[in-house]
């Protein structure tokens, strides 16, 4: 029941670019990984998103689903990362290179600021839609 | 007796684009939601939703009687992106921020016509 | 419209009606140019060009927030102000009605 219109669709969208802030915030903070618990460097975590059917609006032939988003799945990048030339480094392999992740930070920084544009444009929704239910308790007076 | 008041042309009218345009506010939620799905296609009001309506008032099409808004995918919309997604989040706040407008313009005509109606039946005129 | 109100309370005043003209009542013993009659016909005049002024108010108020609604404008503001403007003068209408109704309870009330 969405007494605040709209606020259905924004939750999902909320949550996921919330979850894709966390993705990348581990990406930047593992750039430098080179050893993971497996024993490998950290590998670039990529979120994807699909659209969840919320419900439907109106009845019959006229009904149009409302959608809102859902993470469809956090995968590895599976690009290799830089060999980096490193003799001194614990990790360095017999050549004396090593295995950084494949994570570039400035790649990361961008996709940080799309995501945060993305999170304010769903609370504009919300407040936007709790402007609209305000204003509706209000009519006639 | 009672129904006679409230048949008023404005007040139906603007109680009419009012679900108009709380059903555009979640179609403009969802495009913002999915503003980076793959292949999600934008939705929007039908475009002939405002004619409908004034066709209805002015009894130029006999079977149009208050027609109801609905959603469906905007057609003119261009995609920009590889993935088929065409939601442009500017465009998608811009419309936000004109709607909000709208409900609040049709909320007032709304109120405006109740009110008039109690000042007229209580004879007390609210400041 | 101020000019009607204006008018309006002063006929309102002159309703309880004046000594010197009751005397004129009494010895002309018709009509003729008598005040208050002529106030009152007057004042009715003007009650009517009021209701008619706020008729008028209400009119432009539809027509524009509907050129609005529908569309074909989108001067939100004259919209907006006419809407006030006429719910303005349907208060004071109404206020005034209520004054006069009050007024003349008040006058039936004095012993003759």
């Amino acid at each position: 029941m969405d007494f605040i219109p709209g606020i259905d669709a924004a939750s999902g969208g909320l949550q996921a670019q919330r979850t894709r802030l966390d993705i990348i915030a581990q990406n930047i903070a593992n750039a430098q990984t080179t050893r993971g618990p497996d024993g490998r460097p950290y590998a670039r975590q990529v979120i994807s998103f699909e659209t969840e059917l919320v419900r439907r609006l109106g009845e019959g032939a006229g009904a149009t689903a409302l959608r809102s988003v859902r993470v469809a799945g956090v995968t590895a990048d599976p690009r290799p990362g830089d060999l980096v030339h490193n003799p001194s480094h614990p990790d360095a392999d017999a050549r004396g290179f090593v295995q950084m992740p494949n994570v570039n930070p400035a790649m990361e920084m961008v996709d940080l600021i799309s995501a945060t544009r993305a999170y304010e444009a769903n609370l504009s929704v919300v407040k936007a839609g709790r402007e609209m239910a305000t204003r509706t308790l209000d009519i006639g007076r | 007796m009672i129904d006679a008041l409230f048949h008023g042309e404005n007040y139906q009218l603007a109680r009419q684009l009012l679900d108009a345009a709380v059903l555009r506010h979640q179609g403009i939620a969802s495009n913002i939601a999915n503003a980076e799905t793959p292949g999600y296609k934008r939705v929007d009001l039908a475009p002939d939703f405002t004619t409908q309506l004034a066709a209805a008032m002015n009894g130029d099409e006999p079977g149009s009687r208050s027609p109801a808004p609905r959603l469906m995918e905007d057609t003119t919309a261009t995609s920009a992106r590889p993935d088929g997604n065409n939601v442009q989040m500017e465009k998608e706040l811009m419309l936000l921020a004109r709607n909000n407008t709208e409900h609040s313009f049709l909320s007032q005509v709304v109120s405006y016509n109740l009110r008039s109606l109690r000042v007229a039946i209580s004879g007390k005129s609210s400041g | 419209m101020l000019n009607a109100i204006g008018n309006l309370t002063s006929a309102a005043q002159s309703l309880p009606v004046a000594p010197n003209q009751l005397e004129r009542l009494g010895r002309a013993g018709k009509p003729a140019d008598v005040s208050p009659l002529k106030g009152a016909h007057e004042f009715g005049n003007l009650f009517n060009k009021l209701i008619d002024d706020v008729g008028a108010t209400r009119q432009t108020a539809a027509a524009e927030t509907q050129r609005v609604m529908l569309g074909q404008s989108d001067q939100l503001h004259t919209a907006m102000i006419s809407l006030q403007e006429s719910s303005l003068a349907l208060n004071l209408m109404v206020e005034v009605r209520n004054k006069l109704v009050e007024s003349y309870q008040e006058l039936m009330r004095t012993p003759v």
